[in-house]
């Protein structure tokens, strides 16, 4: 199977005045395309980091990353920005919509910083607004919209410039379990009618059962590939 | 990003945050409302003292003591001897005495206060007629005048409750005088508001004895003005025995007009200018604020696409944005100020010009967008030099 993202001995080291802070220790770890694949760790294990490194947000301070077959751990913010924009959804805990924006609008946004026509924006934007189900509230902002409500339009938004991985930060963690789970069925659908590659970041074990694989991080470095749910034995 | 999407994205923030928009707006428009409006009065009173010159004509000069156009400096006046000494230059045709003084008028039982004058253009003179005005009724005065005056026509009509007609009496500093010509509108204000009277009359009723306020000599054809000028300068403050004496074109004395407007309005539109840099640094806080405020989605952003450069333009956008609506706003209250201070002035019988000049509009709405740009790029720096990572963790 294709990998689609790759770290290779993957380093960054934070220096916070005169103590050096070594959030990823020589992080390994592939992504084929089209899995359905989770990052586990507790906090401090260096999740947000390479949550950073695997969706283009920092460069590392060591080590190479790989998307697509390109080396990105050189590139200059810009091209980063380009990149991420086209190949990469981003999914987060708190939903990140811009305020002033209708559900549409925000949805639209993405294909705007790449010179998508207009016409085609707002056709596109209502179709993926359809495919989690928020035909009906596509006029409303989101302080219009319930937190379940939100994540949906998050979701769409990161499909719009149909990248090829959807990463997704700890997407139930402002949620309700009920919603919660909605949010990860709509998650596993899309994953089967899109065949997109959807890399979630996590400290809840009840979400690995969503997913086909999951990396389990400790000390900034993976200790562990489990497929399917984990248990709690395998993370102690 | 195509530019109309950044207007659309820009502007709909500055909605978001309306209050404090308008609060910021305020600053600019006043800079611009107060530029507009002084700009447009200036304008307008320079124009009107180049028309008050060019009646005076080009083939003359005219006389007057030191400080008569400026801070008085205790010099001597001029006298009948002056003007006798002039008389007898040969590059004149003529010379002609000038009077001119301001006195209570009263009519109907109302008082004003005008000038009364006994000048080069009204004297019952025929050689006056190269200045002369033209009536609309009645006739000039001539050499049995005493006691009659003409008038203009905003006096005859528009000053006092009762229109003053041929034939009515007014009162000028308590002394009867009959109307025997009305001029016609000139839409100068001292000229339609002006009482024109003989010279034996002016000179009792201010009790003058030999002094003249100045003295106008018409040139004759072929003669070089400039030197003239020198000469008659040099010779009259010899036989003066004072160096008090200017001697001045029509031309030159616009010229200095002109040159006080100038400074004046400097003075007064810097002055405004400093009220816009005020405004700017309003905007410049503004954006900072909404930088600081934004960090996250500025994050947001960045994580789904936007370069540096695109969100350097929101954010210059918006200031962009904030100095121009400033800028339209000003300009338009600024024409309305003008207008109604020309309003108000003409209630309280002064007529002020205004002159509405296309390119100070257009150069206002540019000048407010710059300082809107200006205000707004190191906001806008940083905001795009943000890194996502951090931002996207700022609370």
């Amino acid at each position: 199977m294709k990998a689609i993202i790759k770290l290779e001995d993957v380093w960054k080291i934070y220096e916070l005045g005169d103590v050096k802070v070594e959030a990823l220790r020589g992080l390994n770890l592939e992504v084929y395309q089209g899995e359905f694949l989770t990052v586990f760790g507790k906090s401090g294990s260096g999740k947000s980091t390479s949550l950073n490194m695997i969706g283009a947000l920092d460069i590392p301070t060591k080590g190479r990353i790989f998307l697509d077959g390109k080396n990105i751990s050189k590139l200059d913010e810009s091209d980063l920005a380009q990149l991420r924009g086209k190949k990469i959804g981003f999914v987060f805990q708190t939903f990140n919509l811009i305020p002033s924006l209708t559900a549409l609008e925000n949805v639209m946004l993405p294909m705007m910083f790449q010179d998508i026509n207009r016409d085609e924006r707002i056709n596109r934007a209502r179709k993926l607004l359809e495919d989690v189900q928020l035909e009906h509230r596509i006029n409303h902002k989101p302080n219009e919209l319930s937190g379940g409500e939100r994540q949906r339009v998050a979701i769409a938004r990161a499909l719009a410039n149909d990248p090829e991985v959807v990463l997704a930060d700890e997407p139930t963690g402002n949620l309700d379990s009920k919603t919660g789970e909605e949010i990860m069925n709509l998650f596993k659908g899309l994953h089967k009618k899109f065949k997109k590659t959807i890399i979630m970041v996590t400290h809840d074990l009840g979400l690995t059962k969503y997913s086909e694989r999951t990396y389990i991080l400790k000390d900034g470095k993976v200790i562990k590939t489990v497929k399917g749910a984990i248990t709690k034995e395998m993370i102690t | 990003m195509e530019i109309n999407e950044i207007i659309r994205l820009s502007f709909r923030n500055l909605i978001r945050r309306k209050l404090r928009s308008g609060l910021t707006v305020i600053g600019i428009i006043i800079g611009i409302t107060s530029i507009i409006s002084l700009i447009s009065l200036s304008q307008g009173l320079e124009e009107s003292i180049t028309g008050e010159f060019a009646r005076l004509g080009s083939n003359n000069i005219i006389i007057t003591q030191k400080g008569l156009s400026g801070p008085p400096i205790g010099t001597k006046a001029l006298t009948e001897k002056d003007l006798e000494f002039l008389e007898k230059f040969n590059e004149f045709e003529f010379v002609l005495p000038g009077y001119i003084k301001s006195a209570e008028v009263e009519f109907n039982n109302q008082k004003v206060v005008t000038l009364v004058s006994a000048t080069a253009q009204n004297l019952a003179d025929e050689r006056a007629e190269v200045f002369g005005f033209e009536f609309a009724e009645g006739r000039n005065l001539n050499d049995n005048s005493r006691g009659d005056v003409f008038i203009g026509d905003v006096l005859a009509k528009d000053t006092f409750d009762k229109e003053i007609f041929i034939n009515s009496n007014i009162e000028i500093n308590n002394k009867r005088f009959r109307v025997i010509g009305i001029l016609k509108r000139e839409g100068s204000q001292e000229v339609d508001r002006i009482i024109g009277m003989s010279e034996e009359d002016i000179k009792e009723l201010f009790d003058l004895e030999d002094t003249v306020n100045a003295i106008n000599a018409q040139v004759k054809e072929g003669v070089d003005l400039d030197s003239l000028v020198e000469e008659v300068k040099r010779e009259l403050e010899d036989f003066r025995d004072s160096e008090d004496i200017d001697v001045q074109t029509p031309a030159q004395l616009q010229e200095q007009f002109s040159n006080i407007i100038g400074i004046v309005s400097i003075v007064v539109v810097g002055i405004a200018a400093i009220s816009l840099v005020v405004g700017g640094i309003g905007i410049a806080n503004s954006m900072f604020t909404s930088v600081l405020e934004r960090t996250r989605e500025i994050g947001v952003m960045k994580a789904i696409g936007a370069r540096n450069s695109e969100i350097l333009g929101i954010f210059i956008w918006e200031a962009a944005t904030i100095g121009l609506i400033g800028g339209i706003i000003g300009v338009f209250l600024g024409l309305l100020v003008s207008y109604l201070i020309k309003l108000g002035a003409s209630l309280g019988g002064i007529e002020i010009n205004i002159i509405y000049n296309l390119n100070v509009i257009i150069f206002a709405l540019v000048f407010s967008m710059v300082i809107g740009i200006v205000s707004g790029l190191w906001p806008a720096v940083q905001a795009s030099r943000q890194k996502p990572v951090d931002s996207l963790r700022y609370e």
